[in-house]
């Protein structure tokens, strides 16, 4: 058995000259060493004879270390696990399961969407790809209590970008498409109007999904939808006033997918054309 | 700007934008009037753009008005396809 060894004192070894190493051999391999800067290299360390704490080092300076999977290139506190097994990002004492904490007062808009954001969804399935969240309850394996809030990115063609958000609902087991709201600010729903409009004769004061009022004769207009109704049974409904005159109307004087006709008409003898109609329109 | 065509029975009709719709299109005024002509006119429809200064505020006679070609009359075109399906129309009128 070949050993060095000393007794009841200190062994020192010692690589005498400037960066002279201290070499360790197996067989007349080198197995490790400690360089004459004091760096210690093995060829391999067996983990299970390690024990004490490591020393406090950057995490930048850590590479493969982890879980397979997981990159990291932080140098500070990203991601704390609490002693409850609760995941906290950028709070170290999370309250929820996963808690997000950031302190911003920018609202998401155009290429500051994402860092303006606690949580970015980004879907690279082109046209019509689909970010969602989900809720889930009881039986949540495809047929239980669910609702859910998604983005549908219509158009991804650049400068043309356009994207819908939906909220489903579900109800006996059914799913419901309880709101979308349109690229354009629409809103698709029963309880959303789906056109209003406040006009004059010759001016439109403003208005929702309205391209133009028509004035065919005295009193008589068409709203032309920006967007057509999908049927004829939308409901609309309707006020006016003027300040010097006494009014008939509005009344509805035909509905059509594309335009409803409204009469609304100064009583005789009353030309001061201030006349203001309302109209708003609920539907499919 | 506005729209002037010959409308129901014979009188002229005055087709007024809601600005919010000119507001997302692109283009020249005129070429936004015309698209809006496009959808909203049947196709085939003789129309005038007309400025904002002509002064229609006196309304009388207004089932008296008539509407008479100009020198840049004109008429209403198809939409493409896209358009249709972006504004929910299933055809032309």
């Amino acid at each position: 058995m070949s050993t060095i060894k000393s007794s009841d004192e200190h062994l020192t070894l010692n690589a005498d000259g400037s960066s002279k190493d201290i070499k360790f051999q197996a067989n007349g391999v080198e197995k490790a060493s400690i360089s004459s800067a004091g760096a210690f290299t093995s060829t391999t360390i067996d983990a299970t004879k390690l024990t004490g704490a490591l020393p406090a080092i950057s995490g930048a300076a850590l590479t493969g270390v982890g879980v397979a999977g997981i990159s990291s290139s932080a140098d500070a506190t990203a991601i704390t696990i609490s002693s409850a097994e609760k995941v906290g990002i950028g709070t170290t004492s999370p309250e929820g399961l996963l808690s997000l904490q950031h302190s911003n007062t920018t609202a998401p808009s155009g290429a500051n969407g994402p860092t303006a954001s606690a949580i970015q969804i980004h879907n690279t399935g082109g046209a019509n790809a689909i970010s969602a969240i989900t809720f889930t309850g009881a039986d949540h394996s495809g047929d239980g209590a669910m609702a859910s809030i998604y983005a549908k990115h219509t158009n991804v063609s650049e400068n043309s970008e356009s994207s819908a958000l939906h909220f489903l609902t579900s109800h006996n087991e059914a799913d419901v498409n309880a709101l979308e709201i349109t690229s354009d600010g629409r809103g698709l729903s029963q309880f959303t109007a789906k056109a209003w409009c406040s006009f004059n004769d010759t001016t439109i004061n403003d208005s929702h999904n309205i391209s133009s009022m028509t004035d065919i004769e005295t009193g008589m207009s068409y709203a032309n939808f920006s967007n057509n109704m999908p049927n004829t049974d939308y409901a609309v409904s309707g006020m006016a006033y003027s300040h010097y005159c006494d009014m008939h109307g509005p009344y509805i004087a035909g509905v059509e997918t594309n335009r409803v006709k409204i009469l609304s008409l100064l009583k005789t003898n009353c030309n001061y054309g201030d006349r203001t109609t309302h109209i708003v329109i609920f539907g499919d | 700007m506005k729209i002037i065509f010959e409308g129901e029975k014979e009188i002229a009709s005055v087709l007024v934008p809601a600005p919010k719709f000119l507001a997302q299109l692109t283009g020249t005024d005129e070429e936004k009037m015309i698209h809006l002509a496009n959808k909203d006119l049947p196709t085939g429809t003789k129309y005038e753009i007309i400025s904002d200064d002509v002064d229609l505020s006196d309304r009388e006679f207004r089932n008296a008005w008539t509407y008479t070609a100009g020198s840049d009359e004109k008429t209403s075109a198809d939409l493409s396809a896209d358009d249709l399906a972006k504004y929910n129309m299933k055809e032309n009128l």
